[in-house]
């Protein structure tokens, strides 16, 4: 108890040092082509930034950016520069606009999840109800389920401890009631009308079936003996120290500890975590049994595929990143386990640095598309199941009033969250929400405050912006110290810039001269851009049967933007698809 | 010479405004390069125990002032636990104690912190880490 007491003081200290009052600013983005070619805003409390981001179908979407993360993707990636205008609001007000962002973006991904839950069980009943007869139903996907393979006597009897834990499973199983006959019948008397009341993120028809199927699977792969799929893992090729084996011990005990408490937990969610954490430990035997650490493949089904034949240096970067975050994610799970923490956060991490290593070790060997996702990778690998449990009380009816309640759901949030270019963009709509929160500041809107170069003027004028500097785009940063003329006309044309030849994106429009730093030059150099986007599109015309006429699109996207150089305005600054996350690899 | 600027900034904002994010990744996916996906940790940045224990206040605290029951909390909490990469948040201890200080900033009052303690938990040590959540955000 006095731990519980130590552990929650010491973490309460440190949360509250980061959610001390924060620091605010607002952060303006320079404009560039492909997207926010008008600039965009954010606002920035400490080390989180909110931002309106416009989506399909033609959505605001609050997003929410660590401070790193938003400053690498706009002036780097994006080779923006950044305007921050540090704002001073009252005590109170800072934290309650900090607030109230959080609780919109909760509020906005609990509308958006609502309708993804309702097309889901939209795809579901559409699934049933076209398979006539019977209460047994094929072709299911079910999460997770694909770490397991078939029965395998032979190699079942392979991995020590197993058994023991297939054992302890079953008891588990035994006190809290759950067989395949007590699913049959949960299934069997699933109803929509009985759920779709309730919150349908939460506890709809959908997440309902998902967590029978859940446990279905779980019952089978019990009985089929606990057999990990060898192509779901990763493992080593370097044997596993003493210490190292001893915190593998460790780390079984504690994730089985963990993984039969959830047996009898009160969440109505257990199914996949319980999966789960049984693929989890069967991985972490294997690593015993074999002397060489294993872990779940968390690339997730649904990844994004980038080919990589024609972008080696960006992949060898990738690849040594990866290399590197992998040893130090390994090197801290080994350090807290040995010292008595497991964590499951930390085994996550170190699953997803393993999963992104090997698939770019893959995709550098084999010349194979490289399978990408962004964030935290839980391992989530499907499998299509059949046999499933079918609910028995559904109709018709039952699957147009989902498709009604999900065509609601969708107007709706298109009506509560429309985008509109000019009256409610990115910056019209942070303006809003700021004053929403704290409806006592003096926030007029000046005129063109829809522009984000334009929006602070709204924040000047009630008093608030106390200092701004600029953060230069990674194109500014890059140039040299000594800034001779001739490393200066290197740097100012696509053809001789050596970070943009090396890391460029194929998606800017085809252009000759960077006219950022270049104010005076600017009409003569936009003309040259204007008649190299020419011959682009002119020659693109020729080339389209061939390039699908991608050429002569980047030639005329190139036109497009070289036209405002020619009234002295910059807002093409190109961009690039990968920038050394460490400064000190961008030479 | 006044005018040019506005109707510069204009056109280009016709060409296209505000940043986009293309919808088919996952709803926290704003990575603008496919590569950079390859080694991102995380849109939004690492996570660390006190990174959870924010988002659970945050998720506790708007639930419980927009009217939510618990019942309504547990069901978010799976998914703000798993952008964290936590899926069995009942064994995490920031869990607890990011729902306490949620409940306060709601704010609940002492008196209703017993009603979400039981509905939350049997087990007196995370009652106790409620508490201390709930503590902590009162005495900031």
């Amino acid at each position: 108890m006095l731990s519980s007491f130590l552990f929650g003081a010491w973490m309460l200290t440190v949360a509250a040092a980061n959610a001390a009052e924060p620091t605010v600013a607002l952060l303006h983005v320079e404009a560039n082509e492909g997207t926010s070619s008008g600039g965009h805003v954010a606002i920035q409390f400490g080390k989180e930034v909110y931002h309106f981001q416009h989506r399909e179908p033609g959505i605001l979407h609050l997003e929410r950016d660590t401070w790193s993360h938003f400053l690498h993707q706009y002036s780097r990636l994006g080779n923006r520069a950044i305007t921050v205008h540090q704002l001073s609001f009252p005590k109170t007000s800072a934290q309650r606009v900090r607030d109230h962002f959080a609780a919109l973006r909760i509020k906005q991904q609990r509308s958006l999840r609502d309708l993804v839950e309702l097309e889901h069980t939209t795809s579901l009943l559409s699934a049933f109800l076209d398979t006539p007869g019977g209460t047994e139903h094929t072709g299911v996907r079910v999460a997770v389920s694909g770490f397991f393979a078939a029965a395998d006597s032979a190699s079942s009897q392979r991995w020590a401890g197993r058994g023991d834990l297939q054992e302890r499973i079953n008891v588990a199983l035994e006190a809290n009631h759950l067989s395949k006959a007590s699913l049959r019948e949960e299934a069997a008397h699933l109803r929509v009308a009985a759920t779709h009341a309730r919150s349908m993120s939460a506890t709809g028809f959908a997440a309902a079936y998902d967590e029978i199927a859940a446990k279905w699977i779980l019952l089978s792969i019990v009985e089929d003996g606990l057999q990990l799929s060898e192509d779901a893992i990763i493992q080593e090729e370097t044997p596993l120290s003493e210490r190292e084996r001893q915190a593998v011990v460790r780390a079984i005990t504690d994730q089985e500890e963990h993984l039969l408490a959830l047996f009898s937990s009160r969440r109505f969610d257990q199914g996949e975590p319980l999966l789960i954490g049984i693929a989890r430990v069967l991985a972490l035997y294997k690593s015993l049994d074999d002397g060489r650490l294993t872990l779940l493949n968390a690339i997730p089904d649904e990844a994004t595929t980038v080919e990589v034949d024609d972008r080696p240096w960006v992949v060898e970067a990738l690849r040594s990143r990866a290399a590197r975050s992998y040893q130090s994610t390994r090197a801290s799970f080994f350090a807290a386990t040995r010292a008595g923490v497991f964590d499951e956060a930390a085994l996550t991490t170190l699953e997803s640095a393993a999963s992104r290593r090997a698939g770019l070790k893959r995709a550098i060997q084999t010349g194979a598309p490289l399978r990408v996702r962004s964030g935290m990778l839980i391992p989530s690998r499907a499998a299509t199941w059949s046999n499933l449990p079918q609910p028995e009380n559904i109709s018709r009816e039952d699957l147009e009033h989902v498709r009604s309640a999900a065509s609601k759901a969708r107007t709706e949030i298109e009506r509560e969250w429309r985008y509109g270019l000019l009256d409610r963009n990115c910056a019209t709509e942070l303006l809003h929400q700021i004053s929403a929160a704290a409806p006592t500041l003096p926030l007029q809107n000046k005129p063109l405050h829809f522009v984000p170069a334009r929006t602070i003027e709204t924040l000047r004028h009630a008093g608030l912006v106390t200092a701004t500097h600029r953060i230069p785009s990674i194109s500014e940063q890059l140039l040299p110290p000594d800034e001779t003329l001739r490393a200066r006309l290197s740097q100012s044309t696509t053809l001789t810039s050596a970070p943009y030849r090396r890391w460029s994106n194929p998606d800017d429009s085809a252009f000759l001269f960077f006219t950022t730093g270049t104010p005076l030059l600017r009409p003569l150099l936009g003309l040259v851009n204007l008649t190299y986007g020419l011959a682009h599109a002119t020659i693109g015309v020729v080339t389209a049967p061939i390039d699908n006429g991608d050429r002569a699109i980047s030639g005329l996207r190139g036109m497009i933007f070289s036209a405002p150089e020619l009234i002295f305005v910059n807002i093409r600054k190109g961009s690039y698809v990968y920038v050394p996350h460490d400064p000190a690899d961008w030479q | 010479m006044k005018l040019w600027k506005p109707c510069a900034i204009a056109a280009a904002l016709i060409v296209g405004g505000c940043s986009f994010s293309d919808s088919s990744g996952s709803l926290s996916d704003s990575v603008s390069s496919p590569f950079e996906l390859a080694s991102s940790l995380s849109s939004s940045g690492e996570s660390s125990d006190t990174a959870y224990l924010d988002d659970v206040s945050d998720h506790a605290r708007t639930i419980v002032a927009s009217g939510g029951t618990v019942g309504d909390i547990t069901a978010g909490l799976s998914r703000v636990a798993r952008a964290h990469g936590i899926t069995n948040w009942e064994a995490a201890d920031a869990t607890y104690l990011g729902f306490g200080r949620g409940l306060a900033k709601a704010g609940v009052g002492e008196a209703k912190l017993a009603h979400f303690q039981n509905a939350l938990t049997d087990d007196s040590r995370h009652a106790t880490l409620i508490a201390t959540g709930f503590k902590g955000a009162i005495a900031r």
